[in-house]
Formats: structure tokens, sequence, C-alpha cells
């Protein structure tokens, strides 16, 4: 029938076990689980004074972590005040041998410190090793005042057992905390990591913060993080925290490996203990947001120069519209005031001057023209359909027409002079472009000789070249300008320092040697400047040379 | 095409009997103008047609010359090239508005560019600026209206 098999009844031992565990398992706050052992143990055993010690880091001193059996404020008091277990018999010896000590008369006893006994009038006690895997972590203290008690194996047992209760709570809570706090530093570390990103300035302080935070975290006496040169052959410091370590120090050295292979390397050292594994790891995770930061960082860097690139890249252009503007609107308000004046009634501008007026408005339309020339052939010569369409061009003929077509530019200003060897020269190449060559030479040899010189055209051949020179008597070009001349957009500025508008002479577009250039070299030819003997500047165009009739 | 030889009076013969009287009693009454350009062709048009209104002109190719023309005489208002060589359109008002003798003489400018030249010229202190290309009687008429409300 109905024969319940009545429940064993749990022996008191089995009772404060599941009481303690209880207690131990209600809370991971560490000093909330640490009152509520000793408030149970106390209850439990009938102990008048419960407390727990623990050991600090390097096991040297006792830390007193609660306290039952006395009011709050003395408790409060009692905390600040760690022991040396140096001095401490009694701990020593629990500590050392990992077994429990139990005394029934503290008074006799020598191993007991006196004048505590004295001061609270202990009778009896029992100290039990709090041990986690293996390593004692700390003491529980048991105490009898009211009077002396004769411990009893089961006695020693069952506080052997809240001990040990206590040791797992400890080290869960201690692990809790750990962990909670390792989550709030790797947080912390993550915040610096991404704050490099967002200002991609001040990367070493964020590492600096960042390794201070890994240095806490694990308890380290200092570290130091160091990137390498780009050449990673060698690297600079870039973050530093505590002394600098002995030379007996442990230390713990990760690598920071970016995407691109290594960047540098994060060391921490203790001169106590050396790192354990749940240490490395958390080391291994700065590790990685001390890369990020500084992978980031190198970003941030390279896109603020690409920004930079940019933004020198908008400047030329700007300043290229603006030269068009000006190159195209002087000529332009020649046209205009020279017309304008003719047109208005009455005319009473003698002849002559009518004539140069006219003639100054043809001159203006061929700066427009030759402008607008250089502009469509840049242009041109930059796109994908840029061919040539190379055929025999006769050098005299095509010096002769260039020479004419910049008569009107010279006017009374400077004279042509031309030279050419007798009989014909030619060469291979298309006849428009290899005169806006000319063109653009003779018209710059103009544009910078002053008045009553002479601009002299030659040529000559030899070795199956031919070689074809404009020289000017002008102020000259500078060695270091001879090469950049031919660069897009350079305009050989000279202006006083300063005043930069106030550039001399003709300014220019920065097109027309550019454009000679790639043209000629088009060509298979070559093209330079060089400096005239006697002042001025020359410039040679080189190309092969062609027998008409083989071809 | 180069006038920096003739006289400035010259222009002003060859349209001066558009303007009653001659032209030195014109330029007591009306004023003179320093023309500040490089580019002889303009300057020479600037010229016949203020000359034409009845003023006199002196024409500077570059700002050296014509701050060289401004301690000889003080001039009734500046036309002036921005872009001249040896001291630039910029430096140069600038250096205008410090003497005490020029700082209210009126400058007008002369621009390729509304923006940002003629901007800066009007911060540096330039009165007014004109636009490349331009009509010579539209400069004729701004100097006019400038130096009217000058006196």
């Amino acid at each position: 029938m109905d024969s319940a098999v009545p429940a064993p009844q749990p022996t008191r031992h089995d009772a404060v076990l599941a009481e303690i565990a209880r207690v131990a398992g209600s809370s991971l706050e560490l000093d909330v689980v640490l009152d509520r052992i000793v408030e149970r143990a106390a209850a439990l055993t009938g102990a008048d004074r419960t407390s727990i010690w623990l050991l600090d880091r390097n096991a040297r001193r006792l830390l007193p972590s609660a306290l039952f059996g006395m009011d709050a404020a003395f408790t409060a008091d009692w905390k600040q005040r760690p022991l040396e277990l140096a001095d401490e018999q009694l701990s020593r010896e629990v500590i050392e041998t990992g077994r429990p000590v139990a005394i029934e008369d503290a008074a006799a006893d020598p191993r007991t410190d006196k004048g505590s006994v004295e001061f609270f009038g202990d009778k009896s006690i029992l100290v039990l090793p709090l041990a986690r895997r293996g390593t004692v972590i700390g003491t529980l203290f048991m105490n009898h005042v009211r009077q002396a008690y004769r411990f009893s194996d089961e006695d020693v047992a069952t506080a052997e057992a809240i001990a040990g209760q206590a040791a797992i709570a400890i080290d869960n809570a201690q692990l809790y905390g750990f962990a909670r706090r390792v989550a709030m530093q790797l947080h912390r570390s993550f915040r610096h990591a991404g704050e490099a990103l967002a200002s991609g300035a001040d990367l070493g302080r964020h590492l600096n913060l960042m390794l201070q935070l890994a240095v806490e975290t694990v308890g380290a006496d200092g570290g130091s993080m160091e990137l390498f040169e780009a050449d990673r052959r060698s690297s600079f410091a870039v973050a530093s925290v505590g002394a600098t370590p002995s030379p007996a120090a442990h230390r713990e050295r990760f690598e920071l490996r970016g995407d691109g292979g290594p960047l540098g390397a994060l060391e921490l050292w203790s001169e106590t203990a050396a790192f354990e594994d749940d240490e490395r790891e958390l080391l291994d995770a700065f590790a990685v947001h001390a890369r990020s930061a500084i992978e980031h960082a190198r970003l941030y860097a390279s896109l603020q120069e690409e920004r930079e690139r940019a933004r020198a890249a908008e400047r030329r252009e700007a300043d290229f519209s603006s030269m068009v503007s000006h190159e195209l609107r002087t000529p332009l308000a020649l046209v205009r005031g020279y017309a304008a004046t003719l047109l208005r009634p009455p005319t009473l501008l003698p002849p002559e001057k009518a004539r140069r007026f006219i003639e100054g408005i043809d001159a203006a339309a061929l700066r427009l023209q030759r402008l607008i020339d250089n502009l469509l052939s840049a242009s041109r010569l930059e796109s994908e359909m840029f061919t040539l369409v190379p055929e025999p061009v006769e050098v005299g003929a095509l010096v002769r027409l260039a020479v004419a077509a910049s008569l009107l530019l010279a006017g009374e200003k400077c004279q042509i002079d031309v030279n050419l060897p007798p009989g014909e020269l030619w060469i291979l190449g298309d006849p428009d472009q290899l005169a806006q060559v000319i063109e653009n030479l003779i018209g710059n040899a103009i544009k910078y000789a002053p008045p009553d010189t002479v601009v002299a055209v030659s040529a000559a051949t030899g070795d199956g070249r031919v070689r074809l020179s404009v020289r000017d008597h002008g102020p000259g070009i500078p060695a270091d300008a001879l090469e950049r001349v031919f660069e897009k957009f350079y305009r050989l500025v000279l202006a006083p320092p300063g005043d930069e508008h106030a550039a001399s002479g003709p300014r220019g577009l920065g097109l027309g040697l550019y454009i000679c250039r790639r043209i000629v070299e088009a060509h298979g030819g070559r093209i330079w400047a060089s400096a005239a003997s006697d002042g001025g500047s020359v410039f040679t165009v080189e190309m092969a040379a062609r027998s008409h009739l083989t071809e | 095409m180069d006038q920096a030889d003739l006289p400035p009076s010259s222009a002003a013969t060859t349209l001066a009997v558009l303007a009653a009287g001659t032209a030195a009693e014109k330029a007591s009454t009306m004023g003179r103008i320093l023309i500040v350009e490089d580019e002889a062709g303009l300057a020479e048009v600037l010229s016949l047609h203020l000359e034409a209104a009845g003023y006199e002109t002196v024409v500077c190719h570059d700002g050296l010359a014509a701050l060289y023309e401004v301690e000889r005489q003080t001039p009734s208002l500046v036309l002036l090239d921005l872009h001249v060589p040896q001291i630039s359109g910029f430096r140069l008002i600038q250096l205008l508005k410090q003497r005490g003798e020029t700082a209210r003489v009126p400058v007008v400018v002369i621009t390729a560019l509304s923006f940002p030249e003629a901007e800066d010229a009007l911060r540096a202190g330039a009165d007014d600026f004109i636009q490349k290309p331009f009509l010579p009687d539209e400069v004729v008429t701004r100097v006019g209206r400038l130096l009217a409300r000058v006196s």
C-alpha cells in the first residue's frame, strides 16, 4: 500500500552545508557573499565572532574582508587594517599547511596573538584555510568568547565544509568581479580605439590610456608599446606605463599584427608573478584593440593625405580657370577697346593710328586663337581618341609658315631671324601638330623677348637627325626650372617675394610647352630647354630625319 | 603698339575737339587720372577715351613706376590693373592707402575676375572695380561718378 519511505533526516552537517551553499550562491557581489557567509557560519556553529581574511595578490598581507559579531562601526574600522602575514603565526600555519587549526584554550596556546585574545576575550578559536583550486586564498576564523569550546571532529569537518563553500563563493564572486572589471576595461579600451579613429589625432594618448587599462586589468607593474617604422627594421616607443622592469621581471610580449603585417608590439611586465593564461588572453584582447586603433589612425592619416591631394588638385584647377579667365579676357578687352575707339563717332583718329588699332585687334584675336588652340590641344592630347597620322613634312616650309603666322605677334617689338641649311629637310609627322609646336616656341620667345631684340629660329641636320632651335634674348630660365617648364600648368613666375601678383612679363596658362612635349614625344622625338651662352633661352626639338625619296 | 614714349597729351589732341576748350584747361578742372596697365594697347585706349572726356592722363606700365608717379604728383584717381609687374595692384592699393597724401585718392581696379580678386581688392581699399572686357565709355562713366562723389 502506501508505505511512504520516510525521507532520510538530514544531518546537522548536511543542513549547514545546504544553508551555506544557498547563501554562497545568493549573490555574486563579493562583499555581500562574505558578509552572509560569516553570519551564517556563526549561526550554524555557535561561534561568537567569525571573520574572513583574504591574502593579497602577493600573498604577503591578510586583508580583513568580512566580520560577524561586532558592531558596524568596529567592523568598518577593522576592515581598514590589513595584517602582515609574517606577524600572524596562526594564520601562517593554516595557510602553509592547508589544514585547519583548532585551539581550545586561546589564552594558553603559544600560537595565538595574546593582545587580540585579551581584547576580544577569546576562549577557543577554530581557523580554517580557504582553498581554491589547490591554492589557499585566505582564512576563516571562528572565535568562541562566551565559553571555551571543545571542537569535535564533526565540528571541524562542518567548519571545513563551510570554508570550502565560502572559498567557492569567493572564487565565483572574484571571477565575476574580475570579469565585470575586465569587460569594463575592455569597453573603455575599445572606446579609446574608437576615439583614436574618430579624432585621427592623438593616437599616442589613446594608446597610452589603453596600455594603462591593460596594466591595471592584469595587475601588471608596467608596460610599453612600440611601433615598427615603415621598413620594419626599427621601431619607436609610442606608449609606456610604470617603472622600467627589473632584469628579473616576468615579461609578456604580444605582437600587434595588422592586415598588412606586423605593426608593432605590446609588452607587459610583472615583478612578482608570471601572467596566467586568462590574463594572457585578456592582454591579447587589448593587443587587438591597440592594433585596430593604430590601423584606424593610419587609415585616417592616409584619408587625410588623400583629401589634401584632392584639395591641391582643386586649387590647381581653380588657379587654372582663373588664369584662363585672365588670358581670355585681356585680349578680349583689347578687341573691344580698339573696336569701340574706332567706332566712336566721329572718328578723328589719324589713319595710321586707326590702322595700328586694327592690327591690334588682329593680334589680340590671334592671341585668343592660340590660347583656344592650346586648350583644345591639351584635352585632345589627353583623350584616348588622340591619334597621329604621320606624313612626310619639309622642315623649312614648316618653319617659314610658323614664322609668318607669328609676325603679327612680334609686331615692332622684335625681329624673327630664320636660319635654315640649304636643301630640304624631311621628317615624318603630323604637319598641323608640328606647326603648333614651332608656333608655340616662337610665340613664347616673342612673349619673353625684351623690345628690339632678335628671336632666332634655326634648323640643322646630322647623325640622321633634325634639330630645330628657337632662341630668345629674354630673362632666361633658372636652371632648376629647365625641366619643370614642360609640366602641365607650370608657369615661370618671376615675382618679388610676398607679392606673387606682381608677376613680370606674360603669364600664360602653363600649357604651351606641355603640349609641345606631348606632341614631340608622340612623334618619337625629344624637346628640351637650355640656357643660351649669352643670356636668354634655347628650346630644341630633335627628330629622326627622313629621306623624302625613300618614303 | 607701345605708346609709352608719347607724351600723355598727344592722345588727347586727337579727340580733344570733342570737348570744349583746350586739353590743358580741361585737365585743371576735370582732374588727373593715373592709369597703371602693363598691356600697352589697353592703356592707350583708356587714355584716349579719358582724355576725350576731358581728363588729363598719365600711363605707367608697372607698379613701381606708378609709385614714383604718385610721389611726383598726387593724381585725382588711379585706374589700376591688378596684375602689373614690379609691384602688384594689390600691394599698390595698400601702399597708396597707407600714404597720407594718397589715402583718399579713389582707386578703380581693372580685373578679369569679379571673384575673388575684385573682392580682395575692395577689401584692400579699392573703391570700385571694372571687369575685363569693358567698354571704354563705361570706364569714363564710372570714373566721373566716383570723382563727383569724392568732391
